[in-house]
């Protein structure tokens, strides 16, 4: 913006157009007229432009001038999509660990029973995943307050490679479709 | 069958509650701070959302679905299974919520679908 000021300056204030000008307007009172109200539009519109240029940033503004809102915001994407790959991640391991160890479902007849009734190890076990989950999906809900969905989904798919390598930490699993959860 | 049953009960109830999600996050409103009165007042704006609970809904079908895949398959298969969902929920924000996807996001969604189809076939 300072830039487009400083043209403005150099090409309207060029000495020999400046003289002419100021000569036309010693001899005819239409134009001094014509000459200051035409000073005045000037000075008012470079005085929008320097305001322009420091007026404070808000959210909602793509901020593309700004380099520093912009990656502010890009950071703070950035640690809410992580929050969102650690939460969903390990609320996913730890609820599949619970129901393969506390639950009998049989699909034909449409039961469902407890392994183990009364078991303590069943409240560890969906204890943890109930809190993961949900701070998952708040974090999940915050960040589609600003950024594309089509943007936050695929990017939260770092989560696919951390999963069989938790899974295989936490229970002990071992992982033949490891090659393919890692392609993404 | 039963697995295929499920997992697009999965897909398409998750993708589904998504797109409701982000349409009704967008109309409440960019977060504006991180202090816990401005998130509970923005939670709660918008939980008077119809669209919200019908994604609620949505995202219900799609975890019971999920939970009863979990019980005769292995998590290594079922979340990158899952992931399907990034080429439908890409598609649905394109066409229903008027996005703008560029190709090089389309290239990371075919990339990890070209992942699912390993997965599928391994």
């Amino acid at each position: 913006m300072s830039a487009v000021n400083r043209f403005y300056d150099e090409y309207h204030f060029r000495p020999r157009v400046v003289w002419r000008i100021v000569r036309e307007a010693l001899w005819s009172a239409q134009e001094r007229k014509r000459l200051t109200r035409e000073a005045l539009e000037f000075l008012r519109l470079r005085s929008d432009r320097r305001k322009l240029r420091q007026r404070p940033r808000r959210r909602g503004d793509s901020g593309m001038t700004d380099t520093g809102f912009q990656s502010g915001l890009q950071l703070r994407t950035a640690v809410l999509i992580l929050l969102i790959v650690v939460f969903n991640t390990a609320g996913n391991v730890f609820l599949s660990i619970g129901m393969r160890r506390e639950v009998n479902l049989r699909p034909g007849r449409g039961r469902i029973s407890w392994r183990r009734p009364g078991s303590p190890r069943r409240a560890a076990a969906f204890g943890s995943v109930s809190p993961l989950l949900a701070l998952f999906l708040v974090t999940f809900l915050l960040v589609l307050s600003w950024a594309d969905y089509s943007y936050v989904q695929p990017a939260s798919a770092a989560g696919y490679a951390l999963v069989p390598l938790l899974a295989h930490a936490i229970a002990g699993k071992t992982c033949p479709r490891c090659a393919g959860a890692a392609s993404p | 069958m039963k697995t295929a049953v499920c997992l697009t009960l999965v897909v398409l109830g998750g993708t589904g509650g998504d797109l409701c999600f982000s349409h009704a996050m967008k109309q409440v409103g960019e977060v504006a701070s991180f202090r816990w009165t401005n998130l509970s007042r923005m939670f709660g704006r918008a939980a008077r959302m119809p669209l919200m609970w019908i994604g609620i809904a949505l995202h219900a079908v799609a975890f019971l679905s999920l939970v009863a895949l979990l019980t005769w398959a292995d998590v290594s298969f079922v979340v990158p299974a899952t992931a399907l969902s990034y080429a439908v929920g890409a598609a649905g924000a394109a066409v229903i919520l008027g996005e703008r996807v560029t190709t090089k996001r389309w290239a990371g969604i075919m990339l990890i679908s070209s992942g699912v189809l390993l997965v599928l076939l391994g």
